[in-house]
C-alpha cells in the first residue's frame, strides 16, 4: 500500500475542499472497495478524506419518495421496514451482495462506486483499459467467464459487480451530490454510469471532488411488487454469474408497466427497456417472460468463456418475474 | 495484555488511540495500518485472525460499536471514536461467553483459526436478529443461520457443527432471557 | 479393561484455546525486535530474470533488507523425499537463480521494521524478464511434453493383471467415459507462515506447519546445521489439507533473512501468494473402459490417467490408487501419464488419488448400473473384493458391505426409482446418487513420551510427541488415550504437540498420525504401569508391609491396589512419593506400515448417500442431505472423529460443485488466486450430515485397532453428488466441478 494523508472531514464542504486540492485524493467509506484495491496497488491514492462523520445517515421517508444518505450502511438499508415493505427488490438485493460483515461495512454511496471484479483489473501485472488507460485488455483474450455480455467494447468487458444497483437502476433512483462552491445536483441513475467505449476509466459522470450525500428512490407504487433474483456458482458470498431486478404492475392478467435491470451481465448495471416493452401490454406468462427475456439479450456479446450467460441471464430473467408473480400481494 | 514494542519510527508514524475491549489503547501507527495489523501486530490480540486480508474469509471478524465488520479491511486510524470488541474480550472474566461454551460443547471447529471470526459472527448476528425481526430472533431457521453465516469460511468444514452450536447459543440466550 | 473413555465424544481438550484467541499460530508468536518480510512474486510465468533494480526499494523507509537472486546466500542441498525425513518444496533453494518456472516464483524477498513498509517496498522493487519465452499452463498446450512418470510412494503407476483388453472387447457391455478434474487447492484457512530467529548458532523457527520433525531436517540441510540446532515450534495449525507438509521457500528465507540481520524475521504469505505457490493438486483427465457380463460383474478395465506436474520436478496425482484395489476385477490395466507444465510443484492435498480417482470411478459404475438396469449398490455388492488384488494380500479388516447396508437404510434408498426427472418438487428436481468411499491404512510410525509426576494437587501425566495437531484433534485423542490407560481423569493428563524437541514423529498426513501414536502412547502407559506396580511391590511401609512381587497388585480406578483386597489401595502419586521417584517415564514407538505388511492389506471404506436439489431452470445444485458410514476400524474419539468426517465431506462437496484454479493461457498466473475467485464451500452449501462409523477394531493393524480417518471424508462424494445429478436431471456432468453453466448446455 502506497503512503497516503488521512483527513477525516466534519462537514460536507471541508471533504469536497480537502478531495480537491491534488488529483490524487478521494472519499473514504465503507473502505471495503477502497482498502481492498489499495492493498493490491491498484488505487494509490494519496490522500483518503473519511467522509464517515458527514451528515449523511438517515433514511427519510418524503412524500415523493425516500432519501437515503449515502453513509446509510448496506445492512441498515437491506433492514429498513419501509425499503423491505416497499421496494422488496432493494433490500433482497442488498442481501443478495456480500457478507453480513461487508453489509454493516459498505455504505450506499461508496456501493455506487464499487469498483469491477474483473481479474485482470485487480492484477497491476496485467493489461487494463480501465486501470491504466491504453494498456490494453488481457480479459478478452483472457478467462472472462465472469465478464460482461452486454455494455462492453473492445477496450472493456469488465462487469460491474453490485447487486445493490441493480435494484437501484430498476427503480429509477436518483443520485444527490455536492460540488465545490456548494453546487448540488441530481443525476438519474440510468445517466450516471457511463459505458467503457474507448475510456473505460471513465465510469461515472461524477466530477473529481463531487461528493455523493443522497440517494433518492421516487414514490413508486409498482414496487412493492418488486424481486430480486441472483444465480452464482456457490450459495452465498460471492458475485453473480446473472442476477435479475423485476418490477410489475398488473391488472387482471395484463402486466401494464414493468421495471428490469440485469446484474452480472453489464459493464454498468443494466437497465432493459427492451425487456420492459416486451411485457407491457402482454398477458403475465411464461412466453411473455421468454419474449422479453430474447428481447433483453439481443445486444448481448459473447466472449470466449461466457456465451452461457446469455442462456443463463434469460432464464434468470424468466424464473424472476414467474417467482414475482406467484408471489400473494 | 502485553503490548509489543513499536518499532522504531522510520517513516510518518501518527498517534492514535483506540479503544478496545474496553481499555484505551494508544499507538504510534503507520496510517496505512488496519485494524487487524494493529491487533495483531501492535498489540498483541492475535485472537482475530488474519485468513485472507482482503475481505473474503471473515476470519478477522471484530465488534465496531456492536456491529460486525472485517477488521482487514479496516484502518485503525478511522476508528479512534469507535467501541471496539475482539475476541479476546468476549468471555466475561473467567466465564466463556454462552456462544464459547456451546463451540466447545458441539465441536463448532477443527484447526480454529477461523473460530475467533465464526464465534464473533455468530454473536452480533443472534442480535442483528433480535433487532431485525424481534418476534424471530429466538427462532432462526437453519437457512436464515446458514445464510446469515455465510461470511465466515470454514476450510475445515465444521459448519453444521457451527451451526448446531449457535441454535445452542440461541436456547440458553433465551433460557437466561425469561 | 473397561473402556470409558475411548470411542466417547469427549470435548476437545484445546477448545477452550480456540474459543477464547488464546491458541497461538506460527504469526502470532511475539519476539523482540521483529522484523516483516514480504515476498515479490514473478509476473512472468518462464523465462530468466534479465535484471532486477532494488534500489529504489532499498531506499524506502524502513527497509533493512532486500534479497534476490543475486546477493541471497548459498545454502545446503535440502532433503526432497518423505523417506529422508523432510521435504523441501522445491529442490532448488529459493532465489538461487534466475530462472522463472512458474508465474508467482518468489523473486525478491523485502524485510522493513513494519509489514505496511516492507509490503510497500516490495512494490517498488522492478524486475525486468526476457520476453516471448514459452510456456504453458494447461495440459493440452503441452502435448509434446507429455511422459510416464516412476512409481510413486514405492508403487508403480502404470501396469497390468490379466487382460483387459481381451474381456473387455468381449464384455456383454461396454462403457468408455472420460471424467476430468480441475487444478484444487487445498486452501488452508491460516496463510502459511513463518518466524524465524537465531541465537548464536541455533535457529528457532515458529512455522505453521504438518511436519515439526520435517522442517528441522530440511532446515538443518539447508543451514548446514546438527538437527538439534534447529528448533521448529508449531503448537497450532490453521488447517493444512497437505499444504504444510513440505519446508516452503518462505520458511527458508526467513531465516536466511533473519540470519543476515540478527533479528526475527516474520513472513506469512499473501492469499494470493498461497494459492499460487503451495502445491496444489494436479488436474486428472481419467478415461475409464470397463467391461461387464449382463448380470453385473466387471470382467475388465482400464483406468488411464493424465496428471500435470512442474517442469522441472514430478507429482504424480495417483487418481488410480483406488481403481486398483477396490473392486474385484482380475483383469485389469492402469495407465499414467505426464506433461509438463509452467506451474508450482503439484502436492499433495487431502486424499491425493482417491479423491479425483473416486470420482471418476464411482461415476463410471454409476453409468455401468445405468446401462445394465441395475441398482448401484447392488453393482458395487456385486463386484466387492475381498482381498487386495494390487497385493494379493486379505484386506485386514473390511465392513464396507455394512457400510452399504446402513447407509442405504438410514438413507431410505429402497424408495428410490432410478429413472431420471422422476423426483420432481415444484421449480425442481430432487435426485439421490451414492458411491463408495475407500483410503489405505497408513502408519508412518511414531515414537511418544509419557510422564507422571506428582505435583501439589497430585499426580499428572504429560504425553508428549512431535506431531502436530493441525485441526485433526490430536491433543485430544492423546490426551483420552493416555487417560484411558492410566486411569487417570481427562484433566490430570495434558497432550504436548507441535515442537521439534520432542520425540520423533511422521507427518500429519496420510490419515496416519493416530495410528502411529496412540497405540503408542498406550505402550508407554503399560510400561509406566508395570513400574507402578514394581513400586508398589517395593513399598516396604504400611501399605505392603513388606516387600511383594508386583503381581500381588491391581490398577483399580486410577489408584494400586491390592489383588487379593481392592479396597486396600495407593494413588500413584503417593506410591511415587513413598518411593521418593519424582516421576516415572516411558517413551514407545511404532514402525510404519504403508498401507499393507507381510500378511495383510490395510483399508477403510464407506458409503456415501446423497440427495440433490436442482433447479433446471438456472442449473443450480443445492446437497440437500447426507448420509456416510464409515469403516475405519476402532474409533477413539467420538465427536473429533465425527468433525474429520464431516470436513472431508464438506471438502467433497466443495470439489464437486465449485473449487477450480483457473489460469490464464495466454500469460500463465492464475486467475482466481483468492477467496473470491477460488471458490469453497460457505455455511449456505453444507446441509446437516447424518455420520456414523461401524467400529470394529483392526487389530491386525495395530494394537489399539484404528485406522486413519482424516482423508477418507473426501473419497466419493464428488462423485455421489454427481450422480445424484444425473439421477435429478438426466444430464451426467463428466468435469468437475457441476457449475450451473454446465447443467444449461444441451
Amino acid at each position: 500500500m502506497h503512503p497516503f494523508e488521512y483527513v477525516e472531514a466534519t462537514d460536507p464542504a471541508a471533504a469536497i475542499h480537502a478531495a480537491g486540492e491534488g488529483a490524487q485524493s478521494v472519499f473514504f467509506a465503507g473502505g471495503t472497495t477502497l482498502i481492498d484495491l489499495m492493498k493490491l496497488d491498484v488505487m494509490t491514492p494519496a490522500k483518503l478524506v473519511d467522509v464517515n462523520h458527514l451528515p449523511f445517515s438517515s433514511i427519510e421517508e418524503q412524500p415523493d419518495g425516500i432519501l437515503i444518505g449515502a453513509n446509510v450502511r448496506n445492512s441498515d438499508l437491506a433492514h429498513h421496514a419501509t425499503i423491505r415493505e416497499q421496494y422488496p427488490v432493494l433490500s433482497e438485493a442488498l442481501l443478495a451482495g456480500a457478507s453480513a460483515q461487508l453489509r454493516n461495512m459498505a455504505s450506499t454511496g461508496g456501493n455506487l462506486l464499487q469498483r469491477t471484479r474483473c481479474t485482470y483489473f485487480r492484477d497491476i501485472n496485467s493489461a487494463c483499459n480501465k486501470r491504466q488507460p491504453g494498456s490494453g485488455c488481457d480479459a478478452i483474450t483472457g478467462v472472462n467467464r465472469m465478464h460482461a455480455i452486454l455494455g462492453t467494447s473492445d477496450y472493456c468487458i469488465a462487469t460491474h459487480p453490485s447487486d445493490m444497483c441493480v435494484a437501484l437502476v430498476a427503480l429509477d433512483a436518483v443520485i444527490h451530490t455536492q460540488m465545490h462552491n456548494g453546487t448540488k445536483r441530481q443525476i438519474p441513475i440510468t445517466e450516471f454510469y457511463l459505458l467503457p467505449g474507448e475510456t473505460p476509466e471513465r465510469e461515472t459522470v461524477l466530477n473529481r471532488a463531487e461528493l455523493i450525500t443522497h440517494v433518492h428512490l421516487p414514490a413508486n407504487p409498482m414496487a412493492r411488487r418488486s424481486h430480486y433474483l441472483k444465480v452464482r456458482d456457490r450459495a452465498s458470498y460471492e458475485f453473480a454469474l446473472a442476477s435479475a431486478a423485476v418490477a410489475l404492475e398488473t391488472k387482471g392478467q395484463t402486466i401494464t408497466r414493468a421495471s428490469v435491470a440485469l446484474g452480472g451481465v453489464g459493464t454498468v448495471p443494466w437497465r432493459s427497456k427492451e425487456a420492459e416493452a416486451a411485457l407491457t401490454g402482454k398477458p403475465a406468462e411464461r412466453v411473455t417472460f421468454e419474449a422479453a427475456a430474447d428481447a433483453a439479450l439481443a445486444p448481448a456479446k459473447p466472449q470466449h468463456h461466457n456465451a452461457f450467460k446469455i442462456e443463463l441471464a434469460k432464464r434468470t430473467l424468466v424464473l424472476a418475474l414467474e417467482e414475482l408473480m406467484a408471489r400473494s400481494f | 495484555m502485553g503490548q509489543i514494542a513499536t518499532p522504531n519510527p522510520t517513516s510518518a508514524t501518527v498517534s492514535v488511540t483506540l479503544r478496545i475491549n474496553g481499555e484505551e489503547r494508544n499507538l504510534q501507527l503507520d496510517p496505512r495500518t488496519t485494524l487487524l495489523d494493529a491487533l495483531r501486530e501492535q498489540l498483541a490480540l492475535s485472537g482475530s485472525k488474519k485468513g485472507c486480508d482482503q475481505g473474503q474469509c471473515g476470519a478477522c471478524t471484530v465488534h465496531i460499536n456492536g456491529q460486525r465488520v472485517l477488521a482487514c479491511l479496516s484502518l485503525a486510524i478511522a476508528h479512534q471514536h469507535d467501541e471496539i470488541t475482539t475476541i479476546e474480550g468476549l468471555a466475561d472474566g473467567g466465564e466463556l461467553h454462552p456462544m464459547q461454551a456451546a463451540f466447545i460443547e458441539c465441536d463448532g471447529f477443527q484447526c480454529g483459526y477461523c473460530t475467533p471470526g465464526q464465534i464473533m459472527s455468530a454473536v452480533a448476528m443472534l442480535e442483528e436478529a433480535a433487532r431485525q425481526i424481534p418476534s424471530h430472533a429466538d427462532e432462526l431457521s437453519l437457512e436464515e443461520i446458514r445464510e446469515r453465516m455465510s461470511g465466515n469460511i470454514c476450510r475445515c468444514g465444521a459448519y453444521p457443527n457451527i451451526v448446531e452450536a449457535i441454535r445452542h447459543a440461541q436456547t440458553i440466550g433465551k433460557k437466561g432471557r425469561s | 479393561m473397561t473402556t470409558t473413555l475411548i470411542g466417547s465424544p469427549v470435548n476437545r481438550v484445546d477448545g477452550r484455546k480456540k474459543v477464547t484467541g488464546a491458541a497461538q499460530y506460527a504469526s502470532e508468536f511475539v519476539l523482540g525486535e521483529m522484523t516483516h518480510g514480504v515476498l515479490v512474486s514473478s509476473s512472468a510465468a518462464g523465462g530468466k530474470i534479465r535484471n532486477i533494480d532494488t534500489a529504489e526499494a532499498k531506499q524506502a523507509p524502513g527497509v533493512l533488507l532486500v534479497l534476490t537472486h543475486k546477493n541471497a546466500p548459498h545454502l545446503g542441498k535440502m532433503p526432497n523425499d518423505m523417506m529422508a525425513g523432510g521435504v523441501a518444496a522445491e529442490a532448488r533453494p529459493p532465489l538461487s537463480d534466475d530462472q522463472i518456472l512458474h508465474n508467482g516464483q518468489y523473486v525478491a524477498m523485502v524485510v522493513a521494521e513494519t509489514l505496511e513498509q516492507a509490503r510497500y517496498a516490495a512494490s517498488l522493487v522492478k524486475v525486468d524478464y526476457t520476453k516471448g519465452e514459452r510456456f504453458a499452463v494447461a495440459i493440452e498446450d503441452a502435448e509434446d511434453t507429455r511422459y510416464k512418470p516412476g512409481d510413486f510412494m514405492g508403487q508403480p503407476l502404470t501396469f497390468e493383471r490379466g487382460h483387459w483388453k481381451k474381456e473387455f472387447e468381449k464384455a456383454d457391455v461396454r462403457l468408455d467415459a472420460t471424467y476430468s478434474t480441475p487444478t484444487e487447492h487445498p486452501c488452508a484457512l491460516e496463510p502459511h507462515a513463518t518466524i524465524a530467529s537465531w541465537s548464536d548458532d541455533t535457529l528457532t523457527v515458529y512455522n505453521a506447519t504438518q511436519w515439526v520433525k520435517g522442517d528441522q531436517t530440511v532446515l538443518s540441510a539447508a543451514f548446514d546445521l546438527k538437527p538439534e540446532k534447529v528448533h521448529i515450534i508449531c503448537p497450532f495449525t490453521g488447517g493444512m489439507f497437505g499444504s504444510k507438509g513440505a519446508t516452503a521457500a518462505h520458511t527458508i528465507l526467513a531465516a536466511a533473512a533473519a540470519r543476515q540481520l540478527k533479528r526475527p524475521v516474520k513472513c506469512i504469505l499473501t492469499r494470493p501468494q498461497v494459492l499460487t505457490d503451495v502445491g496444489h493438486r494436479s488436474e486428472t483427465i481419467q478415461r475409464f473402459q470397463i467391461g461387464a457380463t449382463r448380470d453385473g460383474k466387471i470382467t475388465a478395465m482400464r483406468h488411464h490417467v493424465t496428471t500435470h506436474t512442474s517442469l522441472k520436478e514430478e507429482f504424480p496425482e495417483p487418481a488410480s490408487i483406488s481403481s486398483r484395489m477396490l473392486y474385484n476385477i482380475e483383469n485389469y490395466a492402469t495407465e499414467h501419464d505426464m506433461v509438463r507444465l509452467n506451474v508450482v510443484k503439484p502436492s499433495w492435498m487431502r486424499a491425493p488419488g482417491e479423491m479425483p480417482g473416486q470420482y471418476a470411478q464411482e461415476s463410471a459404475l454409476d453409468e455401468l448400473a445405468y446401462e445394465l438396469a441395475m441398482d448401484p449398490v447392488d453393482l458395487r455388492r456385486r463386484n466387492h473384493a475381498t482381498i487386495d488384488l494390487t497385493t494379493n494380500k486379505p484386506f485386514s479388516s473390511n465392513h464396507l458391505l455394512e457400510c452399504y447396508d446402513r447407509g442405504a437404510e438410514r438413507f431410505g434408498w429402497s424408495a428410490r426409482n432410478p429413472l431420471p426427472r422422476s423426483m420432481p418438487d415444484g421449480n425442481e428436481l430432487i435426485g439421490w446418487g451414492m458411491a463408495t468411499a475407500t483410503y489405505p491404512g497408513y502408519l508412518m510410525g511414531a515414537a511418544v513420551n509419557v510422564r507422571l509426576e506428582s505435583d501439589s494437587s497430585g499426580v499428572h501425566a504429560t504425553v508428549s510427541t512431535a506431531g502436530t495437531d493441525v485441526g485433526t484433534g490430536m491433543y485430544t485423542m492423546l490426551t483420552l488415550v493416555t487417560a484411558e490407560a492410566l486411569g487417570l481423569p481427562l484433566e490430570r493428563v495434558t497432550a504436548k504437540l507441535g515442537d521439534s524437541d520432542l520425540l520423533q514423529c511422521a507427518v500429519a498426513g496420510g490419515s496416519n498420525l493416530t495410528a502411529s501414536t496412540a497405540p503408542a502412547a498406550t505402550d508407554a502407559c503399560t510400561e509406566i504401569k508395570h513400574e507402578l506396580l514394581k513400586l508398589a511391590a517395593d513399598a516396604a511401609d504400611g501399605f505392603t508391609g513388606a516387600h511383594k512381587h508386583a503381581n500381588e497388585f491391581i490398577f483399580n480406578n486410577g489408584r494400586v491396589a491390592h489383588r487379593s483386597d481392592p479396597a486396600r489401595s495407593i494413588g500413584y502419586a503417593e506410591l511415587l512419593s513413598l518411593n521418593k521417584h519424582p516421576f516415572l517415564e516411558a517413551q514407545a514407538q511404532t514402525k510404519p506400515i504403508f498401507g499393507h505388511n507381510d500378511e495383510y492389506s490395510f483399508h477403510s471404506s464407506g458409503a456415501h448417500f446423497v440427495e440433490v436439489r436442482v433447479t433446471p431452470a438456472i442449473g443450480r445444485v443445492r446437497v440437500s442431505r447426507i448420509v456416510s458410514v464409515f469403516d475405519c476400524g476402532r474409533i477413539l474419539s467420538a465427536k473429533t472423529a465425527r468433525s474429520q468426517f464431516m470436513g472431508g465431506i464438506v471438502f467433497g462437496i466443495g470439489a464437486a460443485l465449485m473449487e477450480e484454479l483457473t489460469y490464464d493461457r495466454a500469460h500463465g498466473q492464475p486467475v482466481n488466486a483468492d477467496l473470491a475467485g477460488y471458490l469453497v464451500p460457505v455455511h449456505a452449501d453444507i446441509p446437516e450430515m447424518d455420520i456414523s462409523w461401524i467400529d470394529e477394531p483392526d487389530y491386525n493393524f495395530n494394537s489399539i485397532g484404528c485406522r486413519g480417518i482424516g482423508e477418507i471424508g473426501i473419497t466419493g462424494v464428488p462423485a455421489a453428488i454427481a450422480n445424484a445429478v444425473y439421477h435429478a436431471t438426466g444430464k451426467r456432468v463428466r468435469d468437475l466441478p457441476i457449475t450451473p453453466d454446465k447443467l444449461l448446455a444441451t
